[in-house]
This record gives structure tokens, C-alpha cells and sequence, in this order.
């Protein structure tokens, strides 16, 4: 898996918000994304998803460009924000009606993976009565049930406990160990750094300075 | 292509599955206002259940009964595309693997929720003849009670005219709808539609589809000879060409930044 960002900008109105992101990302790799509210990560997460069209530049996953060769990346997974399902269906319910699009995965491989984020496939509990810690459990499960190649988590400690945190350090690390290339976006400084490869730091949609050892990091103001 | 079919059937399922539990409570009000419609119509039988609701008016005057029907069944249809569409941040749309399979599922959506409407409508008129004991209706009671003459009327016309065009009207403006609220707000392009609805009620023009679904307005009760089901399936089908073909391209385009959406 390599991803390849050129020159991506995006304008909202009269508003910059990516600002010439250039990248090339590897597979087997976590990058985290380290900066304000507002200053481009979720942006840069959702025009490399295929929601967005950038207004200048493109982007490539192993050579195919999302908005032309294809509209969305294949084999990606992801939590974009606060994960929001249908609120009167249990949490196995709302991942098998998900995955019966791609039918990729059998109900097996659902009740794992929702063993694997702590959550009981068996609870026949509706999502609108689960905690904030709990559908965010749900939608790390969304993202990496189809055996993603490309994983975007945005803000994926949000809501958690410890024990939470924990979990989605493990599940971070048993990605890469297999290949995925992984794009983080933390607010957390350091958990970023205990997590991240290779850390950039994004400011008013520029991702200008790119951190690879954490030394760097450390030391900047 | 085996595999393209394969997706683009797993998506369409899908739409079937989780469009019918979202309008769980739609469709049993659907259901109701159904059964009052049969009320309504007295013992008339099945054709003349229909006529009560699909007759509309010679004069330009709106019929309540048609126009609840038609603006219901836009209600039913218009949310659904476009809360899939920001739901969940949009995992279903990125799983449907291309844009274009992703809108063309909807607009199959759209035309089986139509069919639905209408074959219940046809299941609860059945129902309802069951109870009173009357299936049919002379063509002089159809003209004493409802001032149109259905003799020299073959069934298959009689499906044309009571079933067929109306049915394509609704396919139409409901897809048109869909498509427009996906570029602006939900309930203003359901207004749209609604106002478009009335406007046919008050104009008796074939630019105005709603006429084609009155039957006191089509060509055989009428004398308008344009109101033929010919330019009624012209019409539609230019509309749902125009509606589809602009809203893949501009949908192809569109970012979607709503993402919290859904229920």
C-alpha cells in the first residue's frame, strides 16, 4: 500500500483549508497527525476517503487516483470523529447490515473483532443505550472489521478509559504488524508520539514540518 | 462485471433492508392512511376505491385525497438517500465502492418504495372490498358517482390510466425529489416537490406531471388530448433522464462535509 498526496489544496468559499499537502505514505506505518481544531487533519482524512474533492493536486493509492480511477480507496477503513449508528439496532446489527455491502467478512469475523474492542457480540443492548466509550469501541470495530489495508482514525481515544486507550494502542500496533498503513489524528501529544512512525504537524491546512524521530518533537516549542 | 453486478446487488439489499427499518413508522402511517382512503370510498369496489383517490378534479381545484397520497409517498422517499449519505460519516457510501453505484442503488430504492406504496394501496383496497362484499362497480354507478365514463374501457387501459400513469409520476417526482436533496436541504426540496404537486392541481398543463395522475384530467375523461399516457411516459421519462444524468454528474463532485448526520 503506498498512498501519494501532490500539491493538495483545498478552498472552502474563501477559506484555505488544505494548503499544498504533499505526502507518500508507506504501508506498515502509523503517521500521526498533530494540531489544533480546525487546522486540516479530519480535512485531509476525508479527501483521502473520497468525500472531498480537493481543488487543486491529487491523490493516488498504489497508483490509482481517488476521484478519477476510483471514487473511494478499496480495502480502507475508518473513524472519522464521534461514530454515530442506528441507534435502535445492537451494536452486531449495526456492523452486519455495514459489512453486508462489501460482503467480505462472515458474522464470525463481526463477533471477533467486537470481542477484540471489548464489546460483547451477544449484548442485546440497542447502540442509543451504549456510553460514549462504548460506540466509540463499536466504531474502532467498524473500521478495522474488513481487514483494512489503509486506516484512518480520527480522534480515536476519544471517550475512552484507560483500559480503552489501551485497547486501541494494541489493536494500532496489531495493524501495522500487519501491513496497514495507518493515519492518526490525535490531540493527545503524547500519545501520538508513543504510537506514531512518523509524526506531521499540521497548521492552517499546511502539514509543513514532518517529525520522524520523536526526538524532534520533544524538543520544539 | 460478474463482480460489479455482485456489489451493486449487495448495496441494493442493503438499501432494502436498512431504507425499510428507518421508515419503520412511515410505512405503518402509510399503511393507515390507506385504510382511511378505503374507508372513505365507501362500497364502491376496487376500481372505485381508486377513482376516489386517483379522480383529482375537472376544474382546477385540488383534491385532498390525491394529494395526500402523492405528497406522503414524497415524504416516505425524500430522507432516506441523504441521511445514508452522511451516516456514520459516510462508512456506507465508502463501502458502495463507486459514487455512481452508490446513487444508482437509491434511485432502485426509490422505484421499489414507489411499487411498495402502491401494490399496499392495491393490497388494502383488496382487503377492504373482502370486508364489504363489493369487488366491482358498473360503469353507470363509476358515472353516477364519480362523472367518468369507463365503458369501451379494456382492463389493460383501465390498469394504464388508474395504475400505470399515476404510478410513473410518482417514480419520477420522487427520484427528482431525492436527487434535489441531496444538493439542498431535505425538507425545502420536499417543499419543492409538494409545491409542484399543487401547482399541476392548479395548472392543466403536461409540463405539470400531477395532471397525468388525475383522472378527470387525462385524455379519455377530459378531451385534453396532450394528457395521454404517450407524453405522460415521455415527460416522465425525460425528467427522470435529466434529474438522474445531472445529479451523477454533480454528485460525482460533491464533498460531503455533514457528517454526523443520519438518525
Amino acid at each position: 500500500m503506498k498512498l501519494t498526496i501532490t500539491h493538495v489544496s483545498k478552498k472552502i468559499q474563501d477559506s484555505t483549508v488544505l494548503n499544498d499537502v504533499n505526502m507518500t505514505l508507506e504501508g506498515g506505518t502509523v503517521y500521526g497527525l498533530l494540531g489544533k481544531n480546525g487546522s486540516g487533519k479530519t480535512m485531509l482524512m476525508r479527501a483521502i476517503c473520497g468525500l472531498i474533492s480537493p481543488t487543486n493536486g491529487t491523490i493516488e493509492i498504489d497508483g490509482m487516483m481517488i476521484g478519477k480511477d476510483i471514487s473511494f480507496p478499496k480495502n480502507m477503513g475508518m473513524l472519522l470523529e464521534t461514530p454515530v449508528f442506528l441507534p435502535e439496532r445492537t451494536g452486531y446489527e449495526n456492523l452486519r447490515l455495514l459489512a453486508s455491502i462489501r460482503r467480505e467478512i462472515t458474522s464470525s469475523d463481526i463477533k471477533r473483532v467486537l470481542e477484540q474492542v471489548g464489546l460483547n457480540a451477544k449484548d442485546k443492548r440497542k447502540v442509543r443505550k451504549y456510553s460514549l466509550g462504548m460506540r466509540q469501541r463499536l466504531g474502532i470495530a467498524c473500521a478495522i472489521m474488513e481487514k483494512p489495508s489503509l486506516l484512518l482514525l480520527d480522534e480515536p481515544f476519544n471517550g475512552l478509559d484507560e483500559s480503552g486507550c489501551q485497547l486501541v494502542q494494541q489493536i494500532i500496533c496489531e495493524q501495522r504488524e500487519k501491513g496497514c498503513l495507518i493515519l492518526l489524528a490525535c490531540h493527545d501529544r503524547e500519545e501520538l508520539e508513543t504510537l506514531s512512525d512518523c509524526i506531521y504537524r499540521v497548521e492552517n491546512g499546511r502539514f509543513s514540518v514532518t517529525v520522524q524521530n520523536h526526538e524532534q518533537l520533544r524538543l520544539s516549542p | 462485471m460478474r463482480l460489479k453486478c455482485r456489489q451493486f446487488k449487495a448495496l441494493f439489499f442493503y438499501d432494502l433492508s436498512n431504507g425499510f427499518q428507518r421508515n419503520q413508522w412511515k410505512w405503518l402511517f402509510a399503511l393507515l392512511l390507506q385504510i382511511y382512503y378505503c374507508i372513505l370510498a365507501g362500497n364502491t369496489g376496487v376500481l372505485g376505491r381508486f377513482t376516489s383517490l386517483f379522480e383529482g378534479q375537472y376544474e382546477l381545484q385540488l383534491s385532498t385525497q390525491w394529494l395526500t397520497f402523492h405528497g406522503f409517498l414524497l415524504f416516505l422517499v425524500n430522507f432516506y438517500p441523504v441521511n445514508e449519505l452522511t451516516y456514520n460519516g459516510g462508512q456506507a457510501i465508502i463501502r458502495s465502492g463507486r459514487k455512481e453505484y452508490w446513487l444508482f442503488s437509491k434511485m432502485m430504492w426509490i422505484i421499489s418504495t414507489v411499487i411498495s406504496y402502491y401494490l399496499l394501496l392495491v393490497l388494502v383496497l383488496v382487503i377492504g372490498s373482502v370486508f364489504t362484499g363489493s369487488f366491482s362497480i358498473s360503469p353507470d354507478v363509476m358515472m353516477e358517482i364519480f362523472e367518468i365514463d369507463i365503458t369501451g374501457l379494456n382492463l389493460t387501459k383501465i390498469i394504464l390510466y388508474w395504475w400505470g400513469m399515476p404510478l410513473l409520476v410518482s417514480i419520477a417526482l420522487c427520484i427528482t425529489e431525492a436527487i434535489l436533496s441531496l444538493f439542498i436541504q431535505p425538507v425545502i426540496s420536499l417543499f419543492i416537490m409538494f409545491a409542484y404537486l399543487i401547482a399541476s392541481a392548479y395548472c392543466m398543463n403536461p409540463a405539470f406531471l400531477g395532471n397525468y395522475a388525475m383522472l378527470k384530467r387525462q385524455d379519455f375523461t377530459s378531451g385534453v388530448l396532450s394528457i395521454s399516457p404517450q407524453n405522460c411516459l415521455i415527460s416522465c421519462m425525460l425528467l427522470m433522464i435529466i434529474a438522474v444524468t445531472a445529479g451523477t454528474l454533480c454528485f460525482k463532485r460533491k464533498d460531503t462535509f455533514q457528517l454526523q448526520g443520519g438518525e
